[in-house]
């Protein structure tokens, strides 16, 4: 990190702990939306009524789900049978399951009629249950946490009979649509449950991130189909999504202008927004309770096993990863070249861009327990 | 354990090779000479000590109440004569205290030993048999095959297939079994790959396929940890086989000077061993599992079918392997899928069987001899036979990590028997011979216990046992959750088995 960087990064540290939000840019008018921030001890850290409380401090989520299909993207990357110090990667780089139970508990008593549990996995697994299990997942408290729990991996068709083929509405940053597994056009209400952590390529996986995984790899992954989608592909995405070494599988919509960028840092965030805007985000849930420093995964090397005690949620996901990366010790403001953005484009900055949320704290109501209370530095905590 | 103990060092002579559970047992001065010629870095002065006074009958102590009851000796070595007598009247006397208690004698002999002179002393002292080492083993073995002592020859297995071995099938190959790990000991994956196992147990399948004699396997440990050995022992075990123990010299040296930490770890090393003595049956029971992989030894790519075997088993399916001339419609109406990739072009008849098998629900992996047609994918062509499968790979031999995700994908939903969270752990199965019961061995080899894993098979489970070294066998709950039978099982250290009541009434 340069000394300039350094020091915006001292400098917005300050700011953070003194609760200060004077951004260092200001955002076009995107919308802003209340932010509830709550310190959670552990995972045994009365979770149920701690989500209670967040959904409270956000406005409540009874209008938002009540009789509603409510389909949870969960953040379960890399391979289950990864273990980080010998734990399972819900105690690590995965959306713990206690929680998942607690934020199903907490949607089913506010009278969701279904809750479905997504995420695409990246090894084959013959059902998500099996993906769970292999991640150390009690499937049993899971279900009987709510009324109509369901589970897809969406990696793929999975149980649907066709691809929802949804449009990013102002046609795109780099896809004007997606074609999806069914359960992401089925829902009513979609959330992205996920993780506090580093990312190789964006920087930060919060909420917004999250949503890169909703790609089914039967069409965006490295042995996708060339025409039609291959149901039994297990590639992940890098060749089609992040170096455009290849193209989607045909049947699918393909790049607004092919050969713009090879660079991951500048594909992967505006496939993002592009995801985001195709597929909007209605609740976003961020697990820093116990997390890894680094990258997303166990595989970055700079990874250490850290306890932010801190969970984070909003309604709108910019917002949302705007405080989160606060409590990070980031500055949300920050841009390409600035700190955790060095070598990619800030994602909120284009999901702001592109009028989804704003990233600009001093216009987002953090309610609940403070910034500065709550403020975890994850660069000072990552290895050398 | 002593009574049983008293029961097996009773009968080892009597029984014969198939009741032997071996032990390497070398020492004498010829034994530190020799090492002081192979072995790098030098022995220290102790251990050399140890190592030279090993055949000090306090030794035999240490053995007592183990299932250990075939002793491999030091015996010759190429050496000058004048070692070669103080060793062999050095291991006379001990093998004559050791056989007073029961055990049976097998001297080493080194490839630089002259086995014919070999046999003949060790016939004059009363050995119970010789143990050829070294290069050449067969060679040596032919010149001295009318001798009446009983001959041991370690050697490669495909040196010792087809040529009518008797007593025991000793194979001179084997990785350390463990997990590769990063950081501290913990089980790390890359995003897509799950941690690397080096594992045995695929071997001894494989051996098992062309032999009913006992098989041990030969092998050195790696700059091994004293917990490592269980597992070494478990791992052959679990493949129906006995690993031959072979403790370094500083754990021998540990156990001599009497140091509890090589004590404690020398019990374990026991207790394992005592379990799977305890349940030699287990070894009669024939492996199972969903997948027939069809080998054939003179095929050209016949070294790529060894790895066909070493990925699918660590992907965590079980499998039964038969030779092409055994192969049969019955066999594989048993199955879910038929991996015939190392066999090269198939027979008519062969064709015939499988295409059958295809047509009634069976998934076919075959190479290029298959065909084109069908759908093409990257390293494969697919094509629907009847209600099955039939998947044509374009590479000979096909890529051998790709074909074991492909088994894996193929049948994800087909594997009658899973097991989940349990990175570290590997596990084959075998079937009761006419029974209704199914044997799960697990075998850990990640140095923590795993904790966590759970069990899914398909169908009832009329009752479920758990069995561990050192433990007492435990009864084990059996949930389900549609239709599949689900079973979390307890803390598992280096091993243990489970065994599977399949049977209406239960038991």
């Amino acid at each position: 990190m340069g000394d300039h960087c350094m020091q915006q990064r001292r400098h917005f540290l300050r700011c953070a702990a003194a609760a200060v939000a004077t951004p260092l840019v200001r955002a076009a008018r995107a919308p802003a939306s209340a932010v509830a921030v709550a310190r959670c001890q552990s995972y045994d850290d009365g979770l149920a009524a701690k989500v209670e409380t967040l959904m409270d401090q956000i406005g409540g989520i009874g209008g938002l789900v009540k009789g509603k299909t409510v389909a949870v993207k969960l953040n379960l990357t890399g391979n289950p049978a990864g273990r980080f110090q010998g734990l399972t990667p819900g105690l690590t780089h995965w959306t713990n399951p206690d929680l998942v139970a607690a934020c199903c508990y907490a949607f089913s008593r506010a009278g969701a009629k279904r809750i479905r549990l997504l995420e695409s996995g990246s090894t084959p697994a013959a059902s998500l249950e099996d993906y769970m299990m292999n991640g150390g997942w009690d499937l049993r408290k899971l279900r009987a946490a709510g009324a109509g729990i369901e589970f897809e991996r969406t990696n793929n068709l999975g149980l649907g009979k066709r691809y929802s083929r949804l449009k990013v509405p102002d046609g795109g940053r780099l896809f004007p649509a997606f074609d999806l597994n069914h359960s992401y056009e089925d829902a009513d209400v979609f959330v992205s449950l996920a993780k506090l952590k580093n990312h190789l390529t964006c920087g930060v996986t919060l909420a917004l991130k999250n949503s890169f995984g909703i790609t089914p790899i039967s069409i965006y992954g490295g042995d996708a189909g060339a025409d039609e989608p291959n149901e039994r592909a297990r590639r992940a995405r890098n060749a089609v999504l992040h170096e455009a070494s290849r193209s989607p599988s045909k049947s699918a919509p393909q790049e607004v202008q092919p050969g713009a960028s090879l660079d991951a840092g500048y594909r992967v965030p505006r496939i993002i927004v592009d995801l985001v805007a195709a597929r909007p985000i209605d609740l976003a849930i961020i697990d820093g309770v116990q997390t890894i420093t680094g990258a997303e995964g166990p595989w970055g090397g700079r990874g250490r096993l850290v306890q932010p005690r801190v969970l984070i949620a909003g309604r709108n996901p910019v917002c949302t990863d705007a405080v989160a990366m606060a409590v990070m010790g980031y500055n949300p403001l920050a841009d390409r070249g600035q700190r955790p953005f060095e070598t990619c484009d800030s994602t909120l900055a284009l999901a702001e861009a592109a009028g989804i949320g704003t990233r600009d704290l001093s216009r987002i109501d953090v309610r609940g327990a403070a910034i500065r209370d709550v403020l975890f530095d994850f660069d000072s905590r990552m290895k050398a | 354990m002593r009574a049983l103990a008293v029961l097996w060092t009773a009968t080892a002579l009597a029984a014969g090779p198939e009741a032997w559970t071996p032990l390497r047992w070398q020492g004498g001065p010829l034994e530190t000479s020799r090492r002081e010629k192979t072995e790098a870095p030098p022995l220290g002065a102790a251990v050399r000590k140890t190592i030279e006074t090993w055949y000090d009958p306090q030794t035999l102590e240490l053995l007592r109440d183990t299932p250990f009851n075939c002793l491999l000796v030091t015996w010759s070595a190429g050496a000058p004569a004048g070692v070669e007598k103080q060793q062999r009247d050095l291991v006379t006397a001990y093998a004559r205290e050791a056989q007073k208690r029961g055990f049976s004698v097998l001297g080493l002999v080194q490839d630089a030993g002259d086995p014919a002179a070999a046999a003949r002393d060790a016939e004059s002292a009363g050995l119970n048999g010789l143990a050829l080492d070294g290069d050449e083993v067969l060679a040596r073995a032919a010149a001295i095959r009318d001798m009446s002592i009983p001959l041991v020859a370690l050697a490669p297995r495909n040196r010792l297939r087809g040529r009518g071995i008797s007593g025991v099938v000793a194979v001179q190959e084997g990785v350390w079994p463990g997990v590769r790990t990063e950081q501290g000991g913990a089980v790390v994956a890359t995003p897509s790959a799950e941690p690397w196992i080096d594992s045995n147990t695929w071997l001894l399948h494989s051996v098992r396929a062309w032999t009913d004699k006992p098989v041990w396997l030969d092998y050195e440990p790696d700059s091994p940890q004293a917990a490592d050995y269980p597992r070494a022992v478990a791992d052959a075990a679990a493949g129906g086989g006995r690993w031959i123990v072979s403790l370094d010299a500083n754990f021998r040296d540990g156990l001599r000077r009497g140091s509890p930490e090589a004590a404690a770890a020398w019990r374990r090393i026991v207790e394992t061993a005592a379990f799977y003595e305890d349940h030699a049956d287990w070894r009669t029971w024939p492996a199972d599992g969903p997948v027939v992989i069809v080998q054939d030894p003179g095929y050209v790519h016949a070294d790529m079918s060894d790895e066909t075997l070493n990925l699918i088993a660590r992907r965590q399916i079980s499998y039964r392997i038969v030779e092409r001339s055994r192969l049969t419609r019955n066999l594989l109406a048993a199955s879910r899928a038929a991996v015939a990739t190392g066999i090269g072009t198939p027979t008519d008849a062969e064709r015939e069987m499988l295409t059958a098998f295809a047509a009634n629900g069976g998934i076919v992996f075959g190479g290029p001899a298959w065909g084109k047609a069908g759908t093409d994918s990257e390293t494969y062509f697919s094509r629907t036979i009847g209600r099955g499968e039939l998947i044509a790979y374009k590479e000979e031999p096909p890529e051998q990590e790709g074909l074991s995700k492909d088994v894996r994908d193929f049948l994800l939903s087909d594997v009658p028997v899973k097991l989940f969270n349990a990175p570290s752990v590997l596990f084959t199965f075998a079937a009761e011979p006419g029974g209704r019961r199914l044997l799960i061995h697990l075998v850990n080899y990640a140095a923590q216990a795993s904790e966590g894993a759970t069990l899914k098979v398909r169908g009832r489970v009329s009752a479920a046992k758990i069995f561990a070294p050192a433990a007492p066998p435990a009864p084990m709950k059996v949930d389900y959750s549609d239709g599949t039978a689900e079973i979390t099982l307890p803390r598992i250290g280096a091993a243990a088995a489970i065994v599977l009541d399949l049977s209406s009434k239960g038991g």
